[in-house]
């Protein structure tokens, strides 16, 4: 892996699961 | 006010990225993979802080304070887990980068496994009905706290891979170039206003909508009373 193929793999995977902290924040619970 | 915060995250947000991929310089040895390091100390960061939360919470808990201290503190363990299998899924991909490895059953590696798998069991705790068992993950929260400096001494006290600390140590220079600083400065800033404005909205939401009572409404086994 290059340098800049782990930093997009690192960045993408920290950006998806702060996607999902925030979407579980603001969901309403049924 | 969560408005102002989550807003504050998003623009610092924005900003660490702009720096941590265009500003800063790339690392003389490790090459462009040490930018890497403007997501996992951050992560790495927000969990300790979180789990400070979790016990701060927690002894309002136990010493029966007025407020919605257990919601705030099952927010923040939320947040402190999802924190601290970040900094291990990162700081995986930056050790096989740097050292060549995945994993390594090295101190620092293995006592912030230990720290998830503790918190891990804290959140299970808290999914236990009953006001007992919210006072016995409270006792856990707390307890949990003492992990915290095992894992960032852990690279003194034990020869490890991992590298000592850079910014926290008796220096009133850090050894790290000023653009570099700078990212992780505003990394950190962005991560540990992300978590607040996680904790301030979960917390409103635990508290508007209680957990549901348990489907069956049998006593809980000898081994949780």
């Amino acid at each position: 892996m290059s340098g800049w193929g782990a930093v997009a793999v690192g960045y993408a995977v920290i950006g998806v699961t702060w996607a999902g902290l925030v979407w579980r924040a603001l969901r309403r619970r049924g | 006010m969560s408005r102002v915060i989550g807003l504050a995250a998003l623009a610092a947000t924005g900003l660490a990225l702009v720096l941590g991929l265009v500003v800063a310089p790339e690392a003389a040895i490790q090459g462009e993979s040490q930018r890497l390091m403007y997501v996992h100390v951050p992560s790495a960061w927000t969990a300790f802080a979180s789990f400070g939360v979790v016990g701060l919470c927690s002894a309002a808990v136990l010493l029966r304070r007025p407020g919605h201290w257990g919601a705030v503190a099952l927010a923040a363990g939320e947040v402190g887990v999802v924190a601290t299998g970040l900094t291990l899924a990162e700081g995986s991909l930056w050790g096989h980068m740097a050292w060549g490895t995945w994993w390594a059953w090295d101190p620092r590696l293995v006592s912030t496994a230990l720290l998830f798998l503790s918190y891990l069991g804290y959140l299970a705790m808290r999914g236990l009905p009953g006001d007992a068992a919210e006072q016995r993950a409270a006792a856990a929260g707390l307890l949990f706290l003492l992990e915290i400096p095992v894992v960032h001494f852990s690279v003194l006290w034990w020869p490890s891979l991992h590298q000592q600390a850079t910014i926290l140590r008796p220096s009133l220079t850090p050894p790290i170039e000023g653009r570099m600083f700078l990212a992780l400065m505003v990394a950190l800033l962005a991560s540990t206003l992300g978590a607040a404005w996680y904790v301030m909205r979960r917390t409103d939401q635990l508290v508007a909508t209680p957990a549901a009572e348990p489907v069956v409404d049998a006593p809980a086994p000898e081994v949780l009373r």
